[in-house]
């Protein structure tokens, strides 16, 4: 693991198109993330910020450029499902908790690759959810939760694998201010207290001003770091 | 444990595609325990009657359409190496109660007379227009010795006897004197087969191969092969495997397309999954556990549904299916069982593939 200070995440000359060149996410982005660092993402909506968090995570592929993670490139940490669940904690703008699951399994969902018992896979994902005061909501299924609750849950689900690496987006798009200062301060936490470098894609100035730095995207381009 | 929530997600779909397999596979486990159920009965039935070996015209259709000359029996009898000789006629009579009732003639005095079992009364007398009957057909008739049965127009018979074999086929039938069921069935001067036992110093295969190579317009086999021999049991065969293999590609169809509809619907969950590490083959046991669990709950259903509709069949007056066998033999439940799950596998792998190659943030942005 890279060391504190050194970059866990850098992203050079990044660009991504989409429809044949129609669609232009990102046009040149590079940036560093050093390790234990929380930087956020800001920028108008279809900038690019989801774009680049789907590409460091590896869900899609760049047109160009090179993303390097703890040091080495991208490709070097084939299979990237092995890569996702022991670097990557995602945390979706849109909740994506199974319906037909309860939510103390769907934040166990994350853990089957990483081969952890069940005993253990439900430990841990009971403790976190106690973490995030769901303590009472474990069973319940998503469609009995709300808005705040679900984005609890997948936060939980990002956490469970003790990534080196969270991304969120949007985590506090879709919650009440309460639950998302709570979901924000977990976050900076897991930053400040385990070295887990924390990149947040958002357009809340709050979550900016928690973050250590911000890169600000636009039209595909990094206008500024700051 | 998602695979199996997985089925619960829309509860109707799942109840038809089960549905539609367990029809299947009832349909499949109750042609073969039917096909099975005859050939064991008729086995069954020469075991008890010692019959070694069965002679028929050659290229019969079936038993009843076969056609042997009174003669070439007698020479048949004659033969070195035969101990014993029954000429047997057989018949699907059209009565006014049954348009299937099945009549067997044989002589008195021959050896098959002796090896069937007389629960009550006594054995008919040739030329006195008596019979006996199977002890199913009494109770299904409501009839017992002593009553008179109309087999045609002014054929009425006396019931002398009542027996029972212990084959389902036989006793739903009725006995009656060869001379009788010669005129009955318009076969003066024929037989439909001969039952023959072999000498104890001999040997049946030698005895079958000496009667094929002396009688070319007959067929002689096995005795428990004699169904073997009939082109009905050959159309049978076919008839079964055709409705196996139609009924497996119909189910698989239904199967996959149930699948490829869940799968469309839950394209961002599978996303979902790759996203978080879940890895190709994993997603691919998830589909196919979907499958399998559909698949193995319509084999168990659909063998359950089958030695129901056997047993509804064994007890039922109509249409003389009464002999059918009112169970579903262990081993076609096996394989209903069987072709259920390779069902389930061979049907789910396509959409298991499909869905692993879900690139996982298209699939996230899937609407």
């Amino acid at each position: 693991m890279a060391p504190p200070g050194a970059d866990m995440v850098a992203v050079d000359d990044l660009v991504k198109h989409y429809e044949a060149g129609f669609i232009r996410a990102l046009n040149g982005v590079s940036f560093q993330v050093a390790a234990g660092e929380a930087i956020a993402l800001m920028g108008p909506s279809g900038c690019g910020k989801t774009t680049l968090l789907n590409l460091i995570a590896a869900l899609d592929r760049p047109t160009s450029g090179e993303i390097r993670i703890d040091g080495k490139p991208l490709d070097g940490h084939r299979p990237f499902d092995r890569f996702r669940s022991t670097y990557i904690g995602f945390v979706f703008q849109l909740h994506h908790l199974i319906p037909v699951l309860t939510l103390i399994e769907n934040v166990e969902v994350a853990a089957y690759p990483t081969g952890l018992d069940r005993r253990r896979r439900r430990e841990k994902a009971a403790a976190l959810l106690v973490g995030l005061g769901l303590a009472d909501r474990m069973q319940a299924l998503p469609s009995r939760l709300s808005g705040g609750e679900r984005q609890r849950g997948a936060v939980a689900r990002a956490l469970i694998n003790d990534p080196r690496i969270i991304l969120a987006d949007e985590p506090t798009g879709n919650v009440d201010s309460e639950t998302g200062a709570r979901i924000l301060e977990l976050l900076t936490a897991r930053s400040a207290d385990q070295g887990t470098t924390v990149i947040i894609a958002t357009h809340s100035q709050e979550v900016a001003r928690a973050a250590n730095r911000t890169v600000y995207l636009r039209d595909g381009l990094v206008e500024k770091i700051a | 444990m998602i695979a199996l929530r997985g089925l619960y997600r829309n509860k109707l779909r799942t109840t038809l595609t089960i549905g539609a397999v367990t029809a299947g596979v009832a349909t499949l486990v109750t042609a073969l325990s039917v096909s099975a159920g005859v050939k064991r009965q008729v086995a069954d039935t020469m075991r008890r009657a010692r019959v070694d070996v069965t002679v028929q015209s050659r290229g019969a259709i079936d038993a009843w359409s076969s056609r042997l000359a009174v003669a070439d029996y007698e020479r048949l009898r004659g033969l070195d190496g035969v101990r014993g000789a029954s000429a047997v006629v057989l018949e699907r009579l059209r009565t006014p109660w049954n348009s299937y009732f099945l009549i067997t003639g044989i002589s008195a005095v021959e050896p098959l007379s002796s090896r069937i079992g007389l629960v009550e009364g006594r054995f008919f007398e040739p030329g006195k227009r008596e019979l006996i009957l199977g002890d199913l057909a009494a109770r299904r008739l409501g009839y017992g010795v002593g009553n008179k049965i109309l087999l045609a127009a002014d054929e009425v018979f006396s019931i002398t006897g009542i027996y029972s074999l212990g084959v389902g086929l036989l006793d739903s039938a009725a006995v009656l004197d060869l001379g009788d069921a010669q005129r009955l069935t318009n076969r003066r001067g024929f037989v439909n087969l001969a039952f023959l036992q072999v000498a104890a110093d001999r040997d049946a295969a030698d005895l079958i191969a000496a009667i094929n190579r002396s009688f070319p317009g007959l067929i002689a086999s096995p005795s428990g092969r004699l169904l073997d021999q009939t082109r009905v049991a050959e159309v049978i065969d076919f008839f079964v495997r055709v409705l196996v293999g139609a009924s497996v590609v119909t189910c698989g169809l239904i199967v996959a397309n149930s699948l490829l509809m869940a799968i469309s619907e839950r394209t961002r969950e599978i996303g979902l999954l790759l996203a978080v590490g879940w890895t190709r083959p994993m997603v691919v046991r998830l589909v196919l556990g979907e499958a399998v669990v559909m698949c193995a709950v319509a084999g168990i259903a659909g063998s359950l549904l089958a030695w129901l509709l056997l047993l509804i069949f064994a007890r039922s007056r109509a249409g003389g299916v009464g002999w059918i066998p009112g169970f579903v033999p262990v081993d076609i439940a096996v394989e209903g069982m069987g072709l259920a799950l390779g069902l389930g596998v061979l049907s789910g792998l396509y959409p298991a593939i499909l869905a692993s190659r879900v690139l996982p943030a298209d699939a996230l942005r899937f609407e």
